[in-house]
């Protein structure tokens, strides 16, 4: 942290642990975006993440007085709010919806079953590698797509995420490798014929579910 | 860092950003959800005590080695998933199905069923080989008296329990809580039926629905098994709605609350928004406090035409009596926000 930003975050850290609410604002304005962000990649629901983090800030502030102030305030935050994203997806909540105007109903429907691999014409669209990330990350366990979310979105060191899931490296190392692992069987590169067969069954099935 | 892992990052990071703008301003909703301090403890005292019974509930059973522990896993999701299961498990409202169905190897129970005016939720457990997990889906839409519901599902899986070297601890899933909820009145009919009087004899509606399976691990192409059909009789909860008809001017822009609809799971505002801010993309984001201080925060679901929004809340509490407190804190659009807020009082009078 630069200073002035240290200088900020203690004194709103001072005001929380008097009571002022007002104290969490400048913390709110700095964290809340990382912290959605990574509560979103998780949970995969927006208004879940936000309510979150809501949460998540408001515990801060209920618990500012376990809080070393020597360090920093946003590790300790993002682990809370880690932890939290992590319980909720292990809930395993998948959403979708019914409705004809929500573009692409069959296809979601077809998401409902977790499916494996976006549609060819979502691959057609920009972001092609956005859209099947997104959609292999939905085919991983919480705690797999917890342990990417920590590596690759977030930066964390592989001793950094040691020390906050309180595991030896060792099993760190393990899980990243099974997430990478399943992550490339799940975003190998689709042959034209498997593509059709699968958009052939999908298809059939689509049928059946139109409302 | 290998170039795949580089993709990896780029690609998460547009993810995030895409479905999280950079005007996200969570502050507001934080300080007003603070200044209510006391109802926060209130609710937190109230989640955690709810949160207890099931696994009370599946102490006792595991010391008693009885081996009914799915419908304890369904007890938990309905608990634990959501505020207004909660609400209505709480109020024991939720009806005993236990109907199964096998297809090879599978079997898929039905064991508990909530229906009201808005929502359909369906408690139900998924069995198989045991090294197996599985996820399910409903194939079409579910019937309500042969009339197909609209709206949006979502499908919670709940994690079982089980004592490893002396620890409670978490299993791998395999109850589920099938929710839809519903956008418009599926019918006439059924309109009727859900407004009746609370306290009215139930009226008992006929579900069809139709359940697939996949197994979670299989790698291969799409490939489900099913179909599971169901079909059963539940009694729909009464709901009372309100109009309202109410407008309130902030920022230059006036916002209607036309009326409400109150389930025993979740409270409906119709809003309408007057031409300066109307069009689709608009999302309100919407915190109700219930007559007991509670405070519920979300977001409209889709619009309902051009300038008006439907937005249902989840949790309604068991008693519905006394004032709400409706208030649209902002309005949200992909590139723009219109801070408000808009509030509205109404009260529903006793019986």
């Amino acid at each position: 942290l630069e200073k002035e930003t240290w200088m900020d975050e203690q004194l709103a850290i001072a005001r929380l642990r008097q009571g002022d609410i007002n104290g969490l604002e400048p913390l709110v304005r700095a964290y809340q975006l990382r912290a959605v962000r990574t509560a979103y990649l998780i949970v995969r629901d927006r208004a879940l993440a936000e309510d979150l983090v809501q949460s998540a800030f408001l515990r801060a502030y209920e618990r500012i007085g376990t809080f070393d102030p020597s360090r920093p305030f946003g590790p300790w935050f993002l682990r809370s709010v880690l932890n939290d994203a992590l319980k909720a997806a292990q809930r395993c909540a998948r959403q979708v919806s019914l409705d004809a105007p929500q573009a692409g109903s069959d296809r979601l429907f077809a998401d409902l079953l977790a499916a494996t691999t976006p549609s060819p014409d979502l691959l057609a669209e920009d972001g092609e590698i956005r859209q099947a990330v997104w959609h292999a990350l939905g085919k991983l366990s919480a705690q797999q797509r917890t342990a990417i979310v920590q590596r690759y979105y977030l930066d964390m060191s592989e001793a950094e995420m040691s020390d906050h899931d309180q595991c030896p490296p060792g099993t760190i190392k393990w899980r990243l490798h099974q997430a990478r692992q399943r992550l490339a069987v799940l975003l190998r590169p689709w042959r034209a014929a498997e593509l059709h067969t699968e958009e052939s069954a999908r298809a059939a099935y689509s049928t059946e579910q139109e409302i | 860092m290998k170039q795949q892992e580089q993709h990896l990052q780029r690609a998460l990071r547009s993810c995030a950003e895409q479905a999280i703008p950079e005007t996200l301003d969570l502050w507001p909703r934080i300080r007003a959800q603070a200044a209510a301090q006391p109802s926060i403890q209130r609710a937190n005292g109230r989640a955690l005590r709810l949160q207890r019974v099931p696994i009370a509930l599946l102490l006792i059973l595991l010391l008693s080695g009885i081996g009914c522990a799915t419908s304890v896993v369904i007890r938990k999701a309905f608990f634990e998933d959501d505020r207004g299961l909660s609400d209505i498990e709480h109020a024991g409202l939720v009806h005993d199905v236990n109907q199964s169905e096998t297809i090879d190897d599978v079997t898929v129970t039905v064991q508990r069923v909530y229906l009201d005016a808005r929502r359909l939720a369906i408690g139900l457990t998924v069995h198989g080989a045991e090294d197996k997990q599985y996820f399910i889906g409903s194939r079409g839409s579910p019937q309500l008296n042969g009339i197909p519901m609209r709206g949006s599902i979502t499908i919670s899986g709940s994690g079982d329990w089980k004592v490893v070297n002396g620890n409670l601890v978490e299993t791998e899933e395999e109850g589920f809580v099938y929710d839809v909820q519903v956008f418009d009145d599926v019918s006439a009919a059924i309109t009727q039926a859900t407004l009746v009087a609370p306290g009215s004899p139930p009226v008992m509606v006929r579900v069809n629905v139709t359940f697939d399976v996949e197994d979670v691990h299989r790698d291969a192409a799409f490939a489900p098994i099913g179909p599971f059909n169901f079909h059963f009789d539940v009694p729909i909860h009464p709901s009372q709605r309100i109009e309202l008809h109410q407008t309130q001017q902030a920022a230059g822009i006036a916002v209607t609350l036309e009326d409400v609809l109150i389930t025993p799971s979740l409270i409906e505002g119709r809003l309408c928004f007057d031409p300066q801010a109307s069009g689709t993309g608009w999302q309100p984001d919407i915190t109700v406090r219930r007559p007991d201080g509670w405070l519920l925060n979300d977001r409209a679901l889709p619009s309902t035409s051009a300038a008006c929004h439907t937005s249902q809340i989840k949790g309604t509490g068991a008693d519905h009596t006394g004032v709400w407190t409706l208030t649209v804190n902002r309005l949200e659009h992909d590139t723009k926000t219109v801070s408000g807020p808009w509030t509205f009082e109404f009260t529903v009078p006793k019986e």
